[in-house]
């Protein structure tokens, strides 16, 4: 039964700080990838900016382009694409605090009946 | 995504821990459980003028034997034993047996024998139910054997684990008790000396658990009541309670029957007049009540009987002489056929008590009806004699009120034989007002001579006990002393609060002697010492008036009626 203890405690040591460690490595690298496409991107627009017409096309702006009308656009396409609920804080945080009291529950119970084994007759001369 | 993972993995395991072991693989422990070290000699275990009796200590044998049956209705069967040498003197912890058999009852007996092979302490317990399913952590309490101790969960806090009643240091008269199958002691009622009432109180003292469990109150309150165990094919069995006085000079007719495992009384329609100091006595499961009295002595003997499913109730016999403030015997014969059938045929040696019950105004039974014995239908007055011919205990002529009777079965020989041992009681001094009442000097050991004849053996005592109760405590098989524990109370006759130093316990020798006057086998009973100076609790200052006592299967007697409980130590299983 100390055993199943201590496997637990190491399960729950390795899950609450190497994956913590190996997850900020993710974000900082999906943050850097973030900022290096972010930085790539006026690169790329800059590079679209030109358009290839052909003879005789006409090029013409739909709208004002100072009333920032398509920013609104893509502020709303951001927003359905949130972070999944797995990743939510909350979410998070409540799995853990489950689990941490599940753990806890699980050790008073795998530690509390460890005593006795087996089929045993003891006495205490002071008892 | 990996965190996420990882938490599951850990609440998975968790949870497998707590749904799928919680740790219960089918342990059992036994705890060994000492009297109170008085002299404190077991922490000093090198002074050879100390006696070693509450301790266990090194170059000690515990020996554990261990019987079993399947069904609750059997007979338990040796399974195993184990002996331990004991090794150290602070303690030990040893495996006694490697599997134990999943549905089966148990029952657990322990002696401690010292090094010279002397048996000094025992003690057992009874009906553990064993499940592998589940641990069991019980206690065994070692009493001093042919000896009482008080009973303690812990030595070492005797003030706080002393198993108590619901008296106080005052004590108490006329409570009732009496042991279940599975070795747990129920004890209700009683008149209270210290609160001066009537208790409606009920208890049932777990002896695994060394605890005290308060039951369901009594229907109404009761005092010299009676209370008696009915087998009625489960783990407890159930009791008969009922009768008695409600309240000082308030009788009563009604019975009941209690369920332990339910906690229930359920009235039960004897028949009997209301009626007060009856006497009943358990004889091959069945309950027999037998005398009481009412404005009259009552010579009714009832037999309750539960084998059938249903609790039911018949007319045994009918006494030729009605009385109260008697004594009661099991004589029965028992005989088991080639194929381990038992047979019973009930038999109760009745002996003296009174036709009234106006304490200190008794009127004694004498003459021809002192003594009766009671079998199916019919009661046969005994003619009573000592080994002359003579009443040298003049039983005849001053009557002998609330004595304690006991049988007991010496099968020493190849005949076995049934002897009576009675002690304890008064008789009348003198007629009219001149009349005056002692406490009983004699012990006396009747046995059958012939038909419808009894002879006693008497032999004189310090401990003089006017209301005492007894009963037999387990001895060795073959063996030619048999033992029986007394409860005496005081010898003053008053039933009023006395003082600590008054109550007595102790333990009677029951053996056949060859008498050289007479040139006959004869039978004697003395007071074996105790380790208790004085033959009571040194540090207690509560006191027993005239408590009951209560065997368990075991042959272990439990000494009851004040604030504490106390055990008597058996020699062997019966």
């Amino acid at each position: 039964m100390k055993f199943f203890s201590k496997l637990l405690v190491m399960v729950l040591i390795v899950s609450l700080v190497s994956p913590a460690y190996s997850q900020e490595a993710e974000d900082e690298q999906e943050v850097q990838e973030a900022q290096e496409a972010q930085e790539a991107q006026p690169a790329a627009q800059e590079q679209q900016s030109g358009v290839n017409l052909k003879v005789g096309d006409n090029f013409y702006f739909e709208g004002n382009v100072n009333d920032n009308a398509n920013d609104d656009k893509e502020e709303s396409m951001a927003e359905t694409q949130s972070t999944p609920i797995y990743k939510q804080t909350w979410f998070i945080a409540t799995v853990a605090i489950v689990v941490i009291a599940g753990a806890a529950v699980g050790v008073y119970y795998g530690t509390r009946t460890s005593e006795p084994n087996g089929k045993t007759v003891e006495w205490d001369n002071a008892k | 995504m990996k965190r996420l993972f990882f938490l599951s993995l850990a609440f998975i395991l968790a949870f497998m821990l707590i749904s799928c072991d919680s740790g219960n693989t089918g342990d059992f422990k036994i705890t060994l459980k000492l009297p109170i070290d008085y002299e404190s000699v077991c922490n000093d275990l090198d002074d050879p003028n100390s006696d070693y009796t509450y301790c266990i200590n090194e170059s000690d044998q515990v020996m554990l034997s261990i019987y079993s049956k399947s069904n609750i209705a059997d007979d338990y069967v040796y399974a195993d034993r184990k002996l331990i040498k004991v090794t150290d003197n602070k303690g030990g912890k040893e495996e006694f047996i490697r599997s134990l058999k999943k549905g089966a009852y148990y029952r657990f007996f322990v002696e401690v024998t010292n090094s010279n092979e002397k048996l000094k302490l025992t003690g057992g317990i009874d009906g553990v139910y064993y499940d592998d399913k589940n641990n069991y952590d019980v206690d065994i309490f070692l009493a001093p054997v042919g000896d009482f101790a008080r009973v303690v969960a812990d030595r070492g806090d005797a003030g706080k684990t002393s198993l108590k009643s619901y008296f106080g240091e005052g004590g108490s008269k006329g409570a009732a008790a009496v042991a279940l199958k599975d070795g747990s002691i129920y004890m209700a009622g009683g008149f209270d000396l210290e609160e001066e009432e009537v208790s409606k109180k009920a208890v049932v003292f777990d002896m695994q658990s060394i605890s005290k469990n308060e039951v369901k109150d009594l229907p109404v309150t009761l005092y010299d009541h009676i209370a008696a165990l009915l087998d009625d094919g489960t783990e407890t069995g159930k009791i008969v309670v009922g009768l008695g006085m409600t309240e000082e000079d308030q009788l009563n007719a009604s019975v009941w029957i209690y369920d332990p495992k339910n906690n229930k009384y359920d009235l039960f329609a004897l028949g009997a007049p209301e009626m007060t100091k009856a006497k009943a006595i358990t004889i091959d499961g069945d309950v027999y009540i037998v005398g009481g009295c009412s404005n009259k002595g009552e010579a009714g003997v009832y037999r309750i009987s539960a084998k059938t499913g249903s609790v039911v109730s018949e007319t045994f016999a009918t006494l030729k002489q009605g009385r109260c403030n008697h004594a009661i015997a099991d004589v029965s014969i028992v005989n088991v056929d080639e194929n381990g059938v038992k047979t019973v045929t009930p038999r109760i040696l009745v002996i003296g008590g009174s036709t009234d019950a106006k304490e200190g105004k008794e009127t004694p039974v004498l003459g021809e009806n002192f003594a009766e014995l009671v079998t199916q239908g019919v009661s046969t007055p005994m003619a009573v004699a000592d080994r002359n011919g003579g009443d040298d205990a003049e039983l005849k002529t001053k009557g002998l009120i609330s004595p304690a009777a006991v049988g007991v079965l010496m099968d020493d020989k190849e005949e076995t034989e049934t002897v009576v041992a009675v002690l304890g009681g008064y008789l009348r001094n003198g007629e009219g007002d001149a009349e005056t009442w002692v406490s009983n000097p004699s012990l006396l050991v009747f046995s059958e001579k012939g038909e419808n004849t009894l002879v006693y053996d008497k032999n004189g005592t310090a401990n003089e006990c006017a209301r005492p109760s007894a009963a037999l405590l387990g001895s060795e098989e073959k063996n030619v002393i048999k033992y029986v524990a007394v409860n005496c109370g005081t010898q003053e006759i008053d039933r009023i609060k006395r003082n600590a130093t008054d109550q007595v316990v102790f333990v009677l020798q029951v053996k056949r002697v060859k008498d050289s006057d007479l040139g006959i086998e004869v039978f004697s009973s003395s007071v074996k010492d105790s380790l208790m100076e004085g033959n009571n609790d040194p540090e207690s200052d509560a006191i027993i008036l005239d408590g009951p006592v209560a065997v368990d299967a075991l042959g272990q007697v439990f000494m009851l009626g004040g604030q504490y409980v106390y055990q008597v130590g058996s020699y062997a299983v019966p």
